[in-house]
């Protein structure tokens, strides 16, 4: 339990130092690795937590397919050659003001909530647990979502295509 | 953590992707704050499903997540776009319709 404790302390750190260096960074392609070690993070997260599934599809589709993704498009979408990847900021006070204060407000909702036991009652297999719930309780969402991401994927690579003359 | 002190980094984790939605020029950087976003409501799901057998807290996180692939995919082949069209991939310069 001690050394669970532990390593949940390290990896939020390393979330939280993920999301400040997200936050200050000017250069695109650091901001691509650094949300690399956040997705990672968050995936010890989920294992520490119980999801043990989620964690692993955390790993293949957020750093194998979307981080991949958000990087082609970095290469694809800066001039590399010759120019530094830099990226400026603007309405940095509205925007600082909007979040601090959401982030206040969530603060306050999170120390209302009624008390809670802290502690993991999940045991045993979830992963068979999920595959039963996606055949049976969620199919119909399971089957729209499929359709969803088909329909996206076909959608995406029309828009990108170029066009013919 | 505490689920309470689990929630507070997910709030931290949403506040930090929405000042980055908010504030950068670059479109690709809008991008990382909303998949940051996600990640802080998918940390949500899993902090709430931690007490419950039926796990739908997990499901739930497992569709935000495909949902979010197929955004991203969208996104980026409007970025491509837009980038094909105005040579540039700073939002401010992307301001006529059907210019």
């Amino acid at each position: 339990m001690e050394i669970a404790e532990l390593f949940s302390l390290i990896f939020g750190g390393l979330l939280a130092l993920g999301c400040m260096i997200l936050v200050l960074t000017k250069n695109l392609f650091y901001a691509a690795i650094t949300l690399m070690m956040t997705f990672l993070a968050v995936a010890a997260i989920y294992i520490l937590y119980g999801a043990e599934f989620v964690a692993i599809s955390q790993i293949v589709v957020y750093v194998g397919g979307v981080l991949v993704l958000l990087i082609f498009g970095i290469l694809l979408t800066q001039r590399v050659q010759g120019y530094k990847v830099e990226v400026s900021s603007y309405r940095i006070i509205p925007g600082a003001l909007i979040s601090g204060a959401f982030f206040y407000l969530l603060v306050n909702v999170i120390h209302n909530l009624p008390s809670h036991s802290g502690t993991s009652t999940i045991s045993g297999n979830t992963i068979e647990q999920i595959g039963i719930n996606l055949v049976t309780e969620n199919i119909l969402v399971f089957e729209a979502v499929a359709i969803l991401l088909l329909v996206a994927l076909i959608g995406a690579a029309t828009i990108a295509k170029p066009e013919q003359p | 953590m505490s689920t309470e002190q689990l929630l507070i980094l997910a709030a931290f984790v949403f506040c930090s992707g929405l000042f980055i939605a908010l504030t950068k020029k670059n479109s690709i950087f809008i991008l990382i704050g909303i998949e940051l976003m996600l990640n802080a409501s998918n940390i949500n799901f899993v902090a709430f499903s931690q007490d419950d057998p039926t796990l739908q807290g997990q499901m739930a996180a497992i569709f935000v997540m495909v949902i979010a692939a197929a955004e991203t995919a969208v996104a980026l082949a409007i970025l491509f776009k837009i980038y094909r069209h105005y040579q540039s991939s700073d939002l401010k310069d992307a301001n006529e319709l059907k210019g």
